[in-house]
């Protein structure tokens, strides 16, 4: 367990010694919240559409925006490449699971992210825009299972991407198509709530949901408790489930590599 | 250097990717898919709100192709190029374009033109026929003149974005984030800038010129007013597209310079 | 006139101070201040055209940052270089058509196509003319013998098939000069045979000159005439292979293999380099004992198992010329017997 709370914070470390990027990163995560509340001030202006106002599409955007910095969804062009190359076969050899150690890397980037990317940004466009705390202590834990899961799912789908670049030589293409299923079904820019009612319907049955809309919107307490809890348990099935796929994936390939030599 | 070196890389760019046909294709399908997705979000906003900014759906269906026409047809050039310039330089690959007799900029855009994104171009050319066909503009020979011309000054500017980013690619470490920025920059004059304040307005204009990409274009077209700056700057769109190209281009092969470690 | 001159050329170049530590992460994130490494230090020579050069040194002595400025694409920051009688930077389109580069360690064919692909862009690229272009591509084909091969896409190459390719695209448009920076790097016996045979062909038949950069001293043996040796920037040595081979041509070897260790011993006439317990290894000056004397100086009651005179190569002497430099303070005498004071003092 040590060994890879080291692998997590040596990437935090390599994260650190990069310079302009940090600046950049917070600049650029202003910038685009202050665009997102452009358009809803256009859209809604001072009054209330659905029972959303401005203010609460402002937060919204603010939570979205930091979350989506935060996610694991960095096609991890590392083991893409290894994974192509075949250089993989030599982290086999090693006395640890791979996998785990991807993971370690990853949540080190999204530590990092957190403490040097997401509290300031929050800090400038909440001085700037307006910032709503979350409904209640109750919603702020929730709020931090959905992150977990948030987390556990992004990773998930970016492993998948990179796996099925084993098979199929080319991670290019899977990136698109998830891309296309995470701006239609996670809410990041446009919330569920006004969606139509049966996309919204499909929407809140995959796991999208999580890599945006649910965790703002737990957060601002626009969930009714009861559907909070039940989104919740989905949210862990699908992890669960989409992990395990990995991890079965994960097992086939290095079955392949080991027995077949790739 | 001439246009037949040019066209000859080109020519090799496309036999290299036939040599994967099934990938090519694939490519086709999931960035068709990944359209559909932008498109359906555009179409759930519009039609929770009806108009946008005074621009109805067929209006914003023009802007998305204009926008998408132009970047599928400057990235083809500068996309790859740029974005990998700064792994290039870091292996020693980039050496091997200064080594030859030819204009770093033309041959590095020419060996990595970049064929996957005749896919987008059919998308968006599929899209704006479309929305042209519904809407009602009055086609005079010299407006199918201006949109041609518009749609290549569009391009030029998308080119130019991407060429400033690569040539600040190789002075800062790791700025893939930027490219990450002016894309999304880039994705907000996907609705019509009037709805942004004024600021926004002037930096999509001014600063980083993404609004005659497509808005100004269409503004004049449409016969739509601007808000900060009049919708006749439109006609401006081919010039502001040289301008910019050439500007972009200047400051890169600068970049190389300091590269080679000419000029501090 | 000298085809390559340098005169007190010199290339730094600036880093952003880097902090160790627990804080220096944050430190260097926010710091301004610069440390200046030099790579090249006022280094100063010619090469004649014909001449086919070693270019030797340790790892990281400055070898690659020199070649980049004899083609163009780094600038110096001080002093001269002049290639083909041009400055190569101002003139890197001009002359790179008259000079032709192969990179060991990164390729510049295209992966995906067959090699003729690369040759026929190259032969637009060269506005090389059809007939010549014909020529020079038979010329590589019987030299490297490449018929086999032509058709194939690069990346299903070995690489020493690979490397011929680069090769034959470096001479198709007949550069005057060629830079090669470690050509023969992981390729089999065979390969690296081949590639030397066409190096000397073009060198002799074609009157090219050569700037060979390598770790292989079987390459310089067979390919140079002269050699020249960097270390920290600075040039260490130059001088002909032949002189070389000539100074250790007085040095003869013999290395004893006992049955039993026989402890400390010593021959009259010779020095002890080399004690491995069982096998020893002896230098003697050879023009001064003749063999047969040379064996007879040895005890009649060593438990001798074997006898082997050894010619010493050049690796010996670049070993020995590498670890003096990297001592801390460099033994001159030992440098000045291997080179016999044709060390050039900075």
């Amino acid at each position: 367990m040590t060994l890879y709370l080291a692998f997590m914070m040596k990437s935090f470390r390599k994260h650190l010694a990069y310079r302009s990027e940090v600046w950049l990163r917070i600049v650029i995560g202003v910038i685009w919240v202050g665009i997102q509340v452009a358009i809803w001030d256009a859209l809604i202006g001072s009054g209330e559409v659905d029972g959303i106002s401005l203010r609460n599409m402002i937060t919204y955007a603010i939570l979205n925006t930091v979350i989506s910095l935060s996610l694991m969804d960095r096609t991890l062009s590392e083991v893409d490449q290894k994974i192509r190359s075949g250089d993989i076969s030599v982290e086999l050899i090693k006395p640890f699971n791979y996998m785990l150690t991807v993971f370690a890397d990853q949540l080190g980037r999204s530590l990092f992210i957190a403490t040097f990317t997401v509290v300031p940004t929050v800090a400038v466009t909440a001085l700037l825009f307006g910032f709503q705390l979350p409904a209640s202590v109750g919603h702020f834990l929730a709020f931090g299972c959905a992150m977990g899961l948030a987390l556990a799912i992004s990773f998930a789908t970016s492993c998948m991407i990179v796996m099925f670049a084993f098979y199929f030589l080319a991670t290019f293409h899977f990136q698109w198509a998830m891309g296309a299923l995470k701006t239609l079904f996670a809410g990041s820019l446009v919330p569920f709530w006004f969606y139509p009612s049966q996309l919204r319907a499909v929407a809140e049955l995959l796991p999208f949901q999580f890599l945006g809309f649910f965790p703002a919107a737990t957060w601002m307490g626009e969930l009714p408790d009861s559907d909070i809890v039940r989104q919740l348990l989905l949210g862990l099935g699908w992890a669960v489930a989409l992990l395990g796929f990995c991890a079965w994936l994960w097992s086939r390939i290095t079955w392949r590599l080991v027995v077949q030599g790739g | 250097m001439p246009v037949s070196i040019f066209w000859h890389f080109v020519r090799l760019r496309l036999r290299e990717r036939l040599e994967y046909r099934g990938a090519f294709l694939i490519g086709l399908v999931s960035q068709g898919l990944g359209y559909a997705a932008d498109f359906t979000v555009m179409w759930i906003l519009v039609h929770r709100f009806g108009s946008l900014g005074g621009w109805n759906w067929e209006e914003i269906a023009f802007l998305y192709s204009l926008n998408l026409m132009s970047y599928a047809i400057g990235a083809a050039f500068t996309y790859s190029p740029m974005t990998e310039l700064e792994t290039m330089v870091q292996r020693g690959t980039f050496d091997g374009v200064l080594i030859r007799p030819l204009n770093p900029y033309a041959s590095l855009t020419a060996q990595m033109f970049n064929v996957g994104y005749l896919g987008h171009i059919l998308i968006a050319l599929g899209i704006l026929v479309w929305s042209v066909n519904q809407l009602a503009i009055d086609w005079t020979m010299g407006r199918v003149v201006f949109l041609l011309a518009a749609i290549a000054g569009a391009s030029l500017i998308q080119a130019a974005i991407l060429t400033l980013l690569g040539a600040w690619s190789i002075s800062l470490v790791r700025a893939q984030y930027l490219f990450g920025f002016a894309g999304s920059l880039r994705s907000f004059v996907t609705y019509p800038i009037t709805i942004y304040a004024t600021a926004i307005q002037v930096t999509l204009t001014v600063i980083v010129p993404f609004a005659f990409v497509n808005f100004y274009p269409a503004a004049v077209l449409l016969g739509k007013k601007g808000q900060v700056f009049p919708g006749w700057v439109g006609w401006l769109t081919p010039l502001v597209g040289v301008g910019a190209f050439l500007l972009a281009y200047r400051v890169w092969m600068r970049g190389i310079d300091r590269y080679q470690g000419a000029g501090g | 006139m000298a085809v390559i001159e340098l005169d007190a050329l010199t290339r730094e170049f600036r880093q952003p101070r880097r902090f160790d530590g627990p804080l220096g992460a944050i430190r260097t994130l926010l710091t301004r201040e610069y440390t200046t490494r030099v790579a090249i230090d006022a280094m100063s020579f010619n090469i004649e055209p014909g001449e086919s050069v070693a270019y030797l040194g340790p790892n990281g002595a400055g070898k690659s940052t020199t070649i980049k400025m004899l083609t163009g694409i780094l600038v110096p920051s001080r002093g001269m270089a002049r290639v083909l009688g041009n400055a190569p930077h101002e003139h890197r389109r001009e002359n790179a058509k008259r000079i032709g580069v192969v990179f060991g360690q990164r390729s510049q064919l295209w992966w995906d196509l067959p090699l003729r692909e690369s040759f026929d862009l190259h032969r637009r690229i060269y506005q090389i003319s059809p007939e010549r272009f014909r020529e020079n591509l038979a010329f590589c084909e019987s030299v490297l013998h490449m018929d086999a091969f032509l058709g194939t896409p690069v990346r299903q190459l070995s690489l020493g098939q690979r490397m011929r390719g680069e090769l034959a695209m470096a001479l198709l448009h007949d550069p005057e000069i060629l830079f090669l920076d470690e050509p023969t790097i992981g390729l089999d016996v065979l390969a690296k045979d081949r590639i030397r045979e066409a190096l000397r062909t073009v060198n002799r038949e074609r009157g090219a000159t050569i700037m060979l950069t390598t770790h292989d001293l079987k390459d310089i043996e067979e390919v140079c005439e002269r050699i020249l040796i960097v270390n920290l920037g600075k040039l260490v040595y130059d001088g002909k292979i032949a002189e070389l081979r000539a100074m250790l041509g007085n040095q003869r070897r013999i290395v004893i293999e006992f049955r039993h260790d026989p402890g400390t011993i010593g021959i009259e006439g010779g020095t002890l380099v080399e004690d491995r317990g069982l096998r020893k290894t002896f230098a003697f000056d050879r023009g001064n004992i003749p063999p047969l004397e040379l064996l007879g100086r040895l005890p009649a009651d060593l438990p001798v198992a074997d006898i082997a005179f050894q010619e010493p190569d050049i690796e010996e002497v670049i070993r020995r010329l590498y670890r003096s430099m990297e001592a801390d303070r460099p033994d001159q005498e030992e440098i000045d017997t291997w080179t016999r004071g044709r060390v050039v003092t900075q």
